[in-house]
């Protein structure tokens, strides 16, 4: 077992790192970037943005930083400057970077023309780096410094941004994976126990339902209904959007609703938590059924029967536990959905969690956010499967870790 | 006084609805087990010996499956009227079932101990304590060694042997009156097989119980069965004392069988007599012996009218043919060996 977690967690060491690698060139590599806009404005000469201007906006996105020393400083905080030993400092004239890339003006055959960029007039050098002080220096997210926002709040550590929007995609998460356990794991079990009755294919048609239609389809449905629909007629309705409102509201039969109360709340989280549990219900419910029905058939259950034992016990005591062992990975792929939360569903109902933050980020360009939440999905990841792992070896007695 | 039989099965019928139509597995199929004897049931797959004593305990899988019709009269009463909670009674209390596949008729992730204390708890009402203390009796009495730390032990930390030697305690458990021991050798191999069956035989001498054996090995039925009975496509085709229908079978499908066994003391570089042919499809079975299609001493306009009943034959000694053919008799067009 110790051997085992050693090696595991060097394991998961490893991923991270490769993981992060891949994630960090390809959000970089995505098109477009803060610089986008600046350049139309260049290229349509309207506003005067002179190089210093791009060059500043390129400072303040690091962007004038080569990519490898982009994700080393955000990695691990290095290089801050030039790498000092015993008070000598060493490559100091390492180029790291282009503060001024080379400009070319292009001019075409009708008239038009176009400024593109090709080399570097002024290299960035350690010794630059070292002597900018209007640089911020993260710590690197290895020692957990997530960094600074750069658009969506501006220059505060992107912790607190975490923070502020955590609450809501754990409470969200949370509830609608717990129910979705509590609601779809009776389902499974009682329809692989009643194959083929009427309950059996009612919950097939449900679960094929909200197993293929997607989460925004359900979700605006949800809106037009309960929300508009609802109001419409004059029936107590679920406020959208949010997870409170702005200002008191009058729900009939309810009465007044005052903004940021708990009920205020509750009204809100109601339809995307419905939406994420129906959505997981249809698949777990699947899962289990499935996964018991193939345990029912085993030899095993017929020598529980062939014992005496009450048919609810067969099923429950012989046939669930073996059937729940697959189901444990799959809930440990939840974990960090958990904290990453649902980004169409909290997308749809404006829902302040974490899934929203990281659209957002991608929308504004805010890298830092973005990784931020990306490793943190990572590493989540990784620990989810480390866990059901471990659980495996608590729940089937044949399984070792070695 | 003639004291009645521990199970009387009468008219047993079992169907199975499949996609392609209804499967008769059983037909009319009767038979008795006295308290105390070993009833071998021979056949090959197909034949329907493993439904008929599914049905015995009424763990056929219903939807597909379903008991037609006949009587299970198990010491006096129709296990076929009583209620799923009175047969739970009966089940692992009264009639035990062992299994073929060792491997897989063990719960893989609950301990040995727990599984055979499950039904001592549940039938004889033991205390934890009383029952784990029965099941390290159990263990010793089939031969595990350091029966009390086993107990804890998992079904994978086993021997195909071990096992199936378990499954033997589990079924004894409750000293039932009747073990069904289904193919218990099939899946072991042959050095195994001896000792569990001289191990069914030793405790069945000890605790007085009946026992059907299961098997398609004719090795097996001779060496453990005080009475044997052949079955072909759902039917009994030919019952009688084990030593008779060694001896002296009537049947041209136990002469089949007989003959495509190996023998020690035969010539050398004599051919294997198989039976030719197919076993018949069970869903569209005509009114005729069903064995008449591969049969040697086919008779056309007779074989062919109606199914065979059985008679008898000899003492206690039936069979499903309609003619006097014994091993002897010899096969119409073949040549007559020199």
């Amino acid at each position: 077992m110790a051997a085992f977690l050693v090696r595991r967690l060097f394991q998961m060491a490893v991923v991270i790192f490769l993981s992060s690698i891949v994630s960090y060139a390809l959000l970089n590599a995505a098109p477009g970037g803060p610089l986008t806009f600046l350049r139309e404005q260049q290229q349509g000469g309207r506003n005067r943005v002179t190089q210093e201007d791009v060059a500043r906006v390129r400072a303040r996105f690091e962007l004038d930083l080569a990519l490898p020393v982009r994700f080393s400083r955000w990695l691990v905080g290095q290089p801050r400057g030039p790498i000092e030993v015993g008070g000598q400092q060493y490559f100091a004239d390492l180029a790291v970077g282009c503060r001024v890339p080379g400009q070319v003006r292009l001019r075409y055959p009708d008239g038009s023309t176009e400024i593109i960029e090709e080399g570097c007039e002024i290299p960035l050098t350690l010794a630059d780096l070292g002597a900018d002080t209007t640089r911020r220096h993260s710590r690197g997210i290895l020692f957990g410094d997530f960094g600074l926002s750069q658009t969506i709040l501006r220059d505060r550590p992107v912790s607190i941004l975490i923070e502020s929007r955590l609450p809501y995609t754990l409470s969200l998460m949370g509830a609608s994976t717990l129910l979705a356990i509590v609601i779809g794991v009776p389902i499974g079990i009682y329809s692989a126990v009643r194959q083929y009755s009427r309950f059996d294919y009612t919950m097939t048609t449900v679960a094929f339902l909200g197993a293929s239609l997607p989460t925004f389809f359900i979700g605006i449905m949800g809106i037009l209904v309960f929300a508009i629909g609802a109001k419409e007629i004059g029936l107590p309705y679920l406020p959208p959007g949010n997870a409170t409102a702005a200002r008191d509201y009058v729900v009939p039969l309810i009465g007044t609703v005052t903004k940021g109360s708990a009920l205020d709340f509750f009204l809100h989280f109601l339809m995307p938590c419905g939406v994420l549990t129906f959505t997981n219900v249809a698949g777990w419910s699947r899962f289990v059924r499935a996964s018991m029905l193939d345990v029912l058939n085993q030899d095993y259950v017929r020598t529980a029967r062939a014992k005496g034992v009450r048919e609810r016990m067969v099923v429950l005591k012989h046939a669930l536990r073996n059937a729940l062992i697959p189901f444990i990975t799959l809930l440990a792929g939840t974990l960090p959905s958990l904290f990453a939360g649902a980004i169409v569903t909290e997308t749809v109902f404006n829902w302040p969690g974490m899934g929203r933050l990281l659209i957002d980020s991608l929308g504004r360009f805010d890298y830092t956010v973005a990784m931020s939440v990306l490793y943190i999905t990572i590493v989540l990841t990784m620990i989810g499967y480390l866990l059901s792992d471990i659980l495996y070896t608590v729940v089937d007695p044949r399984i070792r870790l070695t | 006084m003639a004291t009645s039989p521990l199970l009387q099965v009468e008219n047993l019928e079992v169907q199975f609805k499949t996609q392609d139509g209804v499967v008769k597995a059983v037909n009319d199929v009767s038979f008795h087990v006295d308290r105390g004897e070993t009833l071998g049931i021979v056949g090959e797959s197909g034949s329907g010996k493993s439904v008929t004593a599914m049905s015995l305990m009424r763990l056929i899988p219903n939807p597909p499956g379903q008991i037609t019709g006949g009587k299970v009269m198990f010491d006096g009463e129709n296990l076929l009227d009583y209620s799923d909670d009175e047969m739970r009674h009966v089940r692992g209390n009264r009639i035990a079932m062992i299994f073929q596949d060792p491997m897989t008729s063990l719960n893989p992730v609950l301990t040995i101990g727990r599984q055979i204390t499950e039904s001592l708890e549940l039938h004889l009402k033991l205390t934890q304590k009383e029952a784990r203390n029965r099941a390290v009796e159990l263990l010793n009495m089939v031969g595990i060694p350091s029966a009390d730390r086993r107990l804890d032990d998992y079904p994978h930390q086993f021997s195909g042997g071990m096992r199936q030697r378990v499954m033997i305690a589990m079924g004894l458990s409750c000293n039932p009156e009747l073990l069904i021991a289904d193919e218990p050798t099939t899946a072991l191999d042959v050095t195994i097989q001896a000792q569990i069956l001289e191990l069914i035989q030793r405790l069945q001498h000890e605790l007085g119980t009946a026992v059907i054996i299961i098997t398609h090995d004719l090795g097996v039925v001779a060496g453990m069965a005080d009475r044997v009975q052949v079955m072909y496509a759902g039917r009994i085709v030919e019952e009688g004392p084990t030593n008779e229908i060694f001896a002296q079978p009537r049947m041209p499908y136990t002469i089949g069988l007989l003959r495509s066994i190996p023998r020690l003391d035969e010539e050398q570089g004599r051919k294997l007599n198989p039976i030719r042919g197919l076993p018949p499809d069970l869903i569209n079975l005509p009114q005729i012996c069903p064995f008449s299609p591969r049969c040697d001493y086919f008779v056309a306009g007779k074989c062919d009218a109606t199914v065979p009943p059985l008679r008898q034959v000899g003492v206690d000694h039936r069979a499903a043919c309609l003619f006097d053919i014994s091993i002897d008799t010899p096969i119409p067009g073949a040549e007559v060996p020199v």
